[in-house]
């Protein structure tokens, strides 16, 4: 009798569960927090160890790999990487330029300057087990100021956001699941269109784009920062097949991830901009973009 | 005695570690629709051998002032329950999914124990494969409804690699827990 209310219990704990769990762009942050959400942030911070553990042959591989790595390849690797350190840094001298120039024209034009974001560094702990589930745990959380929203990208592209954070470790959904969407544009014509994951690594969709827009294989597609959460700028990926159905008034096209879902080691978590619009036009994108 | 609790307690923490691991890019794909459920498995072997317990912390968590087998029984329920809430963080699952397959499996293994211990191997595997079939169905129905995903042959591929794990498990508790336990 008692298990049976017990059942009853969590069912309607499941069901509240569902109804406040931050899953998906859409209900982020929109929510007051519950008591479940703290029970949750509690038991995340416990399974650490968990994940740690069942990381340590990578881990210990890669401890091994170190030390017997030789001198001679160590040399060439360090060769390589100054060599990609001076390009890199020519890079930015030219960033500094753009950004102070961006500054002037956007404070001649009456709009706010962009505060240039600080990203922090993050390595990928865990992968959950199930096959559907595009998601990856990190090893940044609460004391290293994570939030919920923050999106996390690699040195290619954007890779997911941060979905439920405890102080040590954070759960990302990838841009791949199939309850995320982005809102991204084209980069060559600034076309706005929104992204969707359909649950494969190297496959996104695009939804509701006019077969008249003017979309090519090959087209970078960026974040559009709309929405308020992902920055502007950064890359989705590349545009790998469109085709337009006489039956159908939209495009159907595909997306190629630009960074690498499955293979990310360490990845770069960026807070998102700050918000330039009247909130309660963002919170009506926020709802569009929820839907995938 | 001892070693029996001992050995309950490494086998939980093997399987919450083995729960989680994932295998290299390679064969992540493959592995995950066959990945064995671990923690059913280990919680099948566990409550088999509850009535039979008698260190010092099941006796503290579970059967101090127990007067009957009901309160025992529901002790262990709610023990599981909350454990599951653990596990739900774990996997990322809704909170009280993985409470609800593990007190179910509990109740039943509980209410029909003295039935099960007459099971050869053969009927115990097929009841293996109906209790993570079951669990595995009601957790896509979950995952559907919440997160949105598809139905796939999951439920099935799972339920087949952990009742071909069974045996082994069958012969461990024999070799491990059956020998201190003086069976």
């Amino acid at each position: 009798m008692i298990s049976l209310g017990l059942i009853w219990v969590d069912g309607s704990g499941a069901k509240s569960s569902e109804s406040n769990t931050p899953w998906g762009p859409g209900g982020m942050g929109n929510g007051p927090a519950s008591s479940l959400q703290a029970l949750r942030h509690a038991m995340l911070f416990l399974t650490g160890p968990v994940y740690s553990l069942a990381q340590s042959p990578y881990s210990v591989t890669d401890t091994v790999s170190d030390i017997t790595a030789d001198r001679q390849s160590l040399l060439q690797q360090r060769d390589q990487l100054n060599a990609q350190l001076l390009r890199m840094q020519e890079e930015q001298l030219r960033v500094a330029y753009l950004q102070a120039e961006n500054a002037r024209l956007r404070q001649l034009l009456g709009s706010k300057a962009e505060l240039p974001s600080q990203a922090t560094i993050a390595e990928i702990i865990g992968v959950p087990p199930d096959p559907q589930r595009a998601a990856v745990i990190l090893d940044k959380g609460e004391i290293d100021g994570i939030a919920p929203g923050y999106a996390v990208v690699d040195a290619r592209g954007l890779i997911g956001q941060v979905t439920e954070i405890s102080k040590n470790i954070s759960w990302v959904l990838l841009i791949s699941d199939r309850n995320h969407a982005i809102p991204a544009r084209i980069n060559r014509t600034g076309v706005r269109m929104i992204v969707g994951g359909i649950g494969s690594a190297d496959r996104l969709v695009v939804e509701d784009l006019p077969v008249s827009t003017d979309l090519r294989e090959g087209d970078l597609i960026e974040t559009s920062g709309l929405g308020g959460r992902f920055p502007v700028g950064y890359p989705v990926g590349l545009v790998s097949s469109v085709e337009s159905t006489e039956s159908s008034p939209y495009l159907q096209a595909s997306i190629t991830p630009s960074a690498a879902l499955l293979k990310a080691g360490h990845v770069l978590i960026i807070p998102p901009p700050m918000p330039e619009k009247a909130p309660e036009l963002e919170q009506n994108i926020d709802v569009n973009e929820g839907e995938s | 005695m001892r070693s029996g609790g001992l050995f309950m307690t490494v086998l939980i923490l093997l399987s919450l570690v083995l729960s989680v691991f994932h295998l290299p890019e390679v064969f992540a794909d493959w592995f995950s629709y066959w990945r064995p459920q671990w923690l059913l498995l280990a919680l099948v072997l566990w409550v088999q051998q509850v009535p039979q317990f008698r260190g010092v912390l099941f006796r503290t968590l579970f059967a101090k002032h127990a007067t009957d087998d009901g309160t025992l029984t529901r002790r262990v329920l709610l023990a599981v329950w909350l454990f599951g809430f653990y596990v739900d963080a774990l996997l990322g699952d809704p909170f009280g999914l993985n409470g609800a397959v593990f007190a179910s499996i509990t109740l039943y293994l509980m209410v029909f124990r003295d039935r099960l211990r007459l099971q050869s191997l053969s009927q115990q595997m097929i009841m293996i494969f109906m209790m993570v079939f079951l669990s595995e169905i009601f957790r896509g129905y979950i995952h559907n409804a919440v997160f949105n995903q598809v139905w796939d042959l999951q439920p099935l591929t799972l339920a087949v690699s952990s009742m071909l794990l069974w045996p082994f498990y069958h012969w461990i508790a024999r070799r491990f827990i059956g020998a201190s336990l003086g069976r």
